[in-house]
């Protein structure tokens, strides 16, 4: 019987199977460094894409991207609607924001973004109804390639993959550049994050027509769609619908953080790497994540400008842990309160749990670079007391970037920045792989933040002038 | 840095006045802030070291079977004043006790492991304090010493206790508790001084030990180091564990077998038996070198010390390629009959050299040099 079984499902998949030890002999990764956490996605694979509640307060923060913040354009009690635009993008780096909810404004003051740092925020409060606006689709055939980069740029996209760099940008790369690849990034490789899968999934044609609407923008003559090989049924549901498609590629990636690196992605699926101190359009190459090609397809075939976006909330002591499809600006307080918690939180972090940055305040708003919610108790949410570095060496094999953390952080020990920053600090990408297997549990990645902002600001961000001594 | 207090602030409101700065109010502290990675994986100090502690116990274990109750006493009254010395150096340093990481108790196995058997006890303390104390603990602790601290232990009473040390008969104690008293184990020189009397042309190859027995630790010793079978099978279980790094241990072993194969097979030494040819008698003559003596113990154990060698793989290899020389040189030209221990404290000496030497390419630079970029 139960053998029976076995051969049922064994034959059922047999040509998966098949194709996915042929597709596993050749996969690629990025050649250094990485890591390879637990990855827990477990807790929200199956679970499909539910709407969240609708905020009754929503707090819109006017820096929800790289670059300058948006510039207000309402005042308070003014009366705003689902979708409306209420801060312009400022500059060309810059981004629109868009209100998620039909409302009053009812505030307009400095609060706190859930980086931790202040900006300027518009408080709505809802009123009247969800109404269902953004249901008709367009053609959008017609449209030529400034009109498609200008309704980029009207609904506010930015990277979801949690960067928030305006998308509008990266899809305008100089006239003289001939795009050669378009890489999707549907890698995923931080720890309990499913939003980008479930999308894959639920959302594959969509993702698709937001995909080819950004490779006529770009020009790009190829497409390459990354997924990492413990999401190989996302990988066949693509391959599955670009069968035909000559410009389209589907690669699996094999399963290492941080995979979802630009950088590191472009090094598994071409073998180059970006010069340093370059950007990927340097080299003709423009990286998206599928978030926001979906966005893209919101945005260009629905007119649906970035008020909403799909974030995981996980943990083990969620009571409804899930994909679920959150208004901009609905409060994680809130969101939580209606999810439902078993045990009382001791760490909330927006994010992956190896890049993530934890918040002190649960206030605070979603913004459109929140991938996921991740609840840790008290159990999981462990101290390290940091003990002196041995000089293992497990930094150094870990890093994708070839640096050696160890050497940085007896630089930064002692305040010396000039030297860090001689090697190699500002080419760290905060990746976290050195910290995460450093058997002394030296907080790496805080004393890189540190070291860098000093680099910006020429502000030391240290409390004891002297070196450090255990 | 932004040291953590005890929990962090939630709820914090922001009362904005007229020309004042955002004062915050603070409510009940209960969410933990801090940088990420927010998981780490599951090593630390503390499993390393009792991890290496416990893959040196099968050979203390037949230690104690060969040379009987003087070797168990020895390993605890190593291990026992390594953790004591440290002990009260916190104390005196005023640091926080950390003796529970297991360092101590790996130096202190390993200092009893490079004692002659009938070493008197008061050696073994003295080569304990000087390990602890002044090699590592002067330095700064564990993690800033760039000695092996064991071996510096070990090396200074060789030299300030020599009379203890040498196989002098009469510290030849007949041990009653020992498997192997009746065998010659305890009063033959050990297998590498034989070596050494048969590179000079004193004894014939047939006076040197079986290799097999060599390969298993039937021969005499230093505690620790007689059986390379189980010393590899810790070594092994380390390499397996990702604690040590392949590279020392194999161009260790690696360049030792070769200089003495090459040195024999040029007609350095006589043939080991007269029915050999030259061949077979390089091989076996290179057998006894990496069997005998520390230098399995050395190559896996000591060498391999994360404190004291290179990060880097290629780093590694070199330190590996240069024990290997330094210890063959020693052993076939000098007058030492063993120099695993002079080649590691070099190679150690040498470690931040060769640290700068070998260092990862940038990602992104098309040679190791990040002078004044941005990334
Ligand atoms: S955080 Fe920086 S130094 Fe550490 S592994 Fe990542 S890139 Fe390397
Ligand atoms: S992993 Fe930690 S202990 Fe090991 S060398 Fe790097 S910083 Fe030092």
């Amino acid at each position: 019987m139960l053998l029976k079984f076995t051969i049922d499902i064994f034959n059922a998949n047999l040509e998966k199977m098949y194709i996915g030890a042929a597709l596993m002999l050749k996969l690629n990764k990025f050649k250094r460094g990485g890591v390879h956490p637990k990855s827990n996605k477990n807790i929200t694979f199956e679970m499909p894409i539910e709407n969240a509640i609708v905020p009754r307060i929503a707090k819109i923060s006017l820096l929800q991207h790289i670059g300058a913040p948006a510039t207000c354009l309402v005042k308070k009690d003014d009366l705003v609607e689902e979708g409306q635009l209420i801060g312009k993008a400022e500059g060309f780096i810059s981004a629109n924001i868009h209100t998620p909810i039909s409302g009053k404004v009812v505030d307009i003051k400095r609060d706190w973004t859930p980086m931790g740092s202040l900006a300027e925020t518009v408080h709505i409060a809802f009123e009247g109804t969800i109404a269902q606006k953004f249901v008709k689709t367009h053609d959008y055939s017609s449209m030529s390639v400034e009109e498609l980069k200008t309704a980029v740029l009207e609904a506010g996209i930015v990277g979801l993959g949690g960067a928030m760099f305006p998308t509008h940008v990266k899809l305008s790369p100089p006239p003289d550049k001939k795009i050669e690849y378009l890489i999707i990034n549907g890698v995923e490789c931080e720890p309990y994050l499913t939003a980008d899968y479930r999308l894959m999934i639920e959302k594959r044609d969509e993702i698709i027509q937001g995909i080819k609407i950004a490779k006529k923008i770009t020009g790009a003559k190829k497409v390459l769609i990354g997924i990492e090989n413990d999401k190989m049924d996302a990988a066949f549901h693509f391959d599955e619908a670009l069968k035909d498609e000559e410009d389209f590629e589907v690669a699996p990636v094999k399963v290492r953080y941080p995979q979802g690196g630009e950088k590191q992605l472009i090094e598994a699926l071409l073998d180059t790497e970006v010069p340093a101190g370059k950007i990927p359009l340097d080299i003709n190459l423009v990286v998206m994540n599928v978030g926001t090609a979906f966005s893209i397809y919101e945005a260009i075939v629905l007119k649906k400008p970035l008020i909403e976006r799909v974030v995981t909330i996980t943990g083990s002591i969620v009571e409804k842990p899930g994909n679920y499809k959150v208004r901009i600006g609905s409060l994680i307080s809130k969101l939580l309160e209606d999810i439902g918690l078993t045990k009382p939180a001791a760490k909330i972090i927006l994010g992956g749990p190896m890049m993530g940055g934890a918040i002190m305040n649960t206030d605070v708003p979603v913004i459109k670079g929140t991938s996921g919610i991740l609840v840790l108790s008290k159990k999981e949410a462990k101290k390290f007391a940091d003990y002196h570095c041995i000089h293992c060496g497990m930094c150094v094999d870990a890093c994708p970037i070839g640096l050696m953390p160890h050497d940085l952080i007896e630089n930064l020990y002692s305040n010396k920045y000039e030297e860090a920053v001689e090697n190699g600090l500002m080419h760290c990408i905060e990746c976290g792989s050195c910290a995460y297997v450093c058997p002394a549990k030296i907080h790496l990645v805080q004393y890189f933040k540190a070291g860098k902002l000093w680099h910006k600001n020429k502000v030391a961000y240290t409390h004891d002038k002297t070196p450090k001594i255990r | 840095m932004f040291r953590l207090k005890k929990g962090s602030f939630s709820n914090v409101d922001i009362k904005e006045k007229k020309g004042k700065k955002p004062k915050k109010t603070f409510d009940k502290p209960n969410l933990i802030v801090s940088i990420g990675p927010h998981l780490r994986s599951n090593d630390s100090i503390a499993k390393i070291m009792w991890i290496t502690f416990s893959t040196l116990l099968p050979a203390a274990g037949w230690s104690v079977y060969i040379f009987g109750q003087r070797a168990m006493l020895h390993i605890l009254v190593a291990i026992f004043s390594c953790m004591i010395v440290e002990l009260l150096m916190k104390f005196f340093r005023g640091t926080s006790i950390k003796i529970w990481d297991g360092s101590a108790a790996v130096t202190g196995i390993l200092i009893a492991f490079n004692m002659p058997y009938n070493t008197p006890y008061f050696v073994t303390v003295i080569a304990s304090i000087v390990a602890i104390a002044i090699v590592k603990e002067f330095f700064g602790g564990l993690g800033t010493n760039f000695l092996n601290p064991a071996l510096v232990g070990r090396a200074f009473v060789m030299f300030a206790a020599i009379t203890h040390m040498s196989n002098i008969k009469g510290y030849m104690l007949p041990d009653t508790t020992s498997a192997a008293t009746s065998v010659d184990v305890l009063s033959s020189a050990t297998p590498m001084s034989l070596l050494q009397y048969f590179n000079k042309g004193t004894i014939t190859g047939d006076k040197l030990p079986d290799l097999f027995d060599l390969f298993i630790g039937k021969t005499g010793g230093s505690l620790g180091e007689i059986s390379a079978l189980l010393l590899i099978l810790g070594g092994l279980f380390l390499l397996y564990k990702g604690y040590i790094r392949w590279q020392v241990p194999v161009f260790f072993i690696g360049t030792v077998f070769a200089i003495s194969f090459i040195y024999s097979l040029a007609g350095g030494v006589p043939l080991i038996k007269p029915e050999y040819t030259r061949l077979v008698s390089s091989f076996n003559y290179s057998l006894y070198h990496i069997l005998g003596g520390g230098l399995m113990l050395g190559a896996f154990f000591m060498a391999t010390d994360m404190v004291t060698t290179p990060v880097t793989g290629m780093g590694n290899a070199l330190v590996g390629l240069g024990c290997g020389v330094i210890t063959s040189m020693i052993r076939i030209f000098g007058q030492y009959p063993e120099g695993v221990m002079f080649s590691i404290l070099l190679m150690n000496i040498a470690t931040p050299l060769i640290s700068k030497l070998f260092k990862p390419r940038i990602y992104g630079m098309s040679k190791r040099k990040a002078k004044g970029s941005e990334a």
